[in-house]
């Protein structure tokens, strides 16, 4: 049917807009198309990995192969079976590992510390590439202990009554574990609040609050009646 | 759906500007991150130096006031920088401080530098980039060589799904500038200098 006069204009602008609409949808398909092609291959490669398990951890040329493979389809080898199938030494390592990416993520923002609760909220609440970790503070213990063989960077302190992995060279003395212990209980801690319950003279606290300030361990509020100094601790809690 | 703040946004000292250099390193990366998401979200082309969009209110502003250098805005209970929750708000000096440094790192951008009452021009896209995002849609939508007025572009019907769409006029003529000097569009002005239309080249 051909359209005489203004009519043809609207036909012009209809085709237009159907032409557009069918290039997209044939860009969605084709789009569609190379995902799944994809995801059967990466499947695939997790298959492969489950049934040559054994060839692989005894062939190194083999294993080598393997990675390469995965990566150029954007598959962490690491994190590709499913944690029943570890060997407890392999668990640790990756646990380590996460716990070790989890330190140095949260350094800059906490100063260097970070309570070993929040460690394991941290790796159990994230999918890593289709599965979970489940694990508890004996698993961190171990994991960072067998980090040590790579050096001293990461140490396991008790602040209080609570463990925390520590991340930074820096030793705290009684009173600067005193303060941390009561800032991460109620958040802050004020120079009148040291005063009052802990009986120590003014400089003694300023001095003490000062060395953790310059540590990045607490973070000052102007915006009260004296100045808070909060603890790290409380940037991830949901009050 | 509402903008969900990251959980430092309850966090007290995240508005007291922070003593220890280190500290105030991380306190300003996680704010210029905040403000780029929430920009993001919200499509603020133009933030104010309070922190509010800044689209509505620039042709309140009066163009001739150029020799007005006062960087002073009041926070206002709305603005990104105030958390009524836990009553807190950024002092507009470090506001000023975070923009800067938003500026040196390419993320923003004064609309007028020689009157920062306007506000900056947010960033979560290069001005690079936002010209590559239209380039391809005018490819893929089958566009090029075809006239368009800036309207068409900013709040076409076509565009409508698209992230440019309701861009700032302002920041989409930045955008077609830098597709005239990578010869992929061409600008047409009518006789009183005013763009026109535009047009882009094939791919």
């Amino acid at each position: 049917m051909s359209r005489k006069g203004l009519a043809s204009f609207d036909r012009n602008a209809d085709q237009q807009t159907k032409f557009q609409d069918l290039g997209q949808a044939m860009l969605r398909q084709r789009e569609e198309q190379l995902r799944t092609q994809l995801q059967v291959f990466q499947n695939a490669l997790v298959n492969f990995k489950q049934e040559h398990k054994k060839e692989m951890m005894k062939n190194p040329h083999l294993r080598a192969q393997f990675s390469q493979i995965c990566e150029s389809f954007g598959v962490d080898p690491l994190y590709m079976t499913a944690e029943d199938d570890l060997d407890p030494e392999e668990r640790n390592n990756r646990l380590a590992i996460r716990i070790y990416e989890i330190c140095q993520a949260t350094r800059d923002l906490y100063g260097g510390i970070i309570s070993v609760d929040e460690v394991i909220q941290l790796v159990t609440s994230t999918i890593q590439d289709g599965w979970q970790f489940k694990m508890n503070h004996h698993d961190v213990h171990v994991a960072v202990e067998s980090l040590k063989v790579l050096g001293n960077e990461l140490e396991l302190v008790k602040i209080g009554s609570k463990m925390y992995i520590k991340s930074v060279l820096q030793e705290f003395n009684a009173d600067q574990s005193q303060i941390l212990t009561a800032a991460d209980n109620i958040g802050y801690v004020t120079v009148s609040i040291l005063r009052d319950n802990f009986h120590w003279k003014t400089a003694r606290c300023k001095s003490n609050l000062d060395d953790l300030l310059s540590i990045g361990l607490l973070w000052i509020d102007d915006q009260a009646d004296e100045r808070c100094y909060w603890s790290t601790t409380w940037i991830n809690k949901s009050h | 759906m509402s903008f969900k703040f990251p959980s430092i946004y309850d966090f007290p000292p995240f508005f007291t500007k922070q003593v220890h250099s280190q500290t105030l390193e991380t306190q300003k990366s996680h704010w210029i991150q905040l403000i780029l998401d929430y920009c993001r979200f919200n499509k603020i082309w133009i933030l104010s130096l309070n922190g509010e969009s800044g689209d509505s209110t620039l042709d309140h502003v009066d163009p001739e006031d150029e020799d007005d250098d006062d960087d002073y805005a009041e926070v206002t209970k709305q603005s990104l920088f105030t958390n009524n929750k836990i009553d807190r708000s950024l002092k507009s000096d470090f506001i000023m401080e975070i923009y800067n440094e938003m500026i040196s790192k390419e993320k923003a951008e004064w609309v007028n530098p020689k009157n920062h009452k306007h506000g900056i021009i947010v960033y979560w896209h290069t001005l690079e980039e936002w010209a590559n995002i239209i380039f391809e849609w005018i490819d893929i939508t089958g566009q090029s060589n075809t006239v368009l007025t800036l309207y068409e572009l900013r709040k076409g019907d076509l565009a409508k799904t698209q992230e440019f769409y309701g861009m700032n006029p302002t920041v989409l003529i930045k955008v077609l500038n830098v597709l005239v000097k990578t010869d992929r569009a061409q600008i047409m002005k009518d006789d009183n200098g005013k763009i026109a239309g535009v047009k882009f080249s094939d791919k």
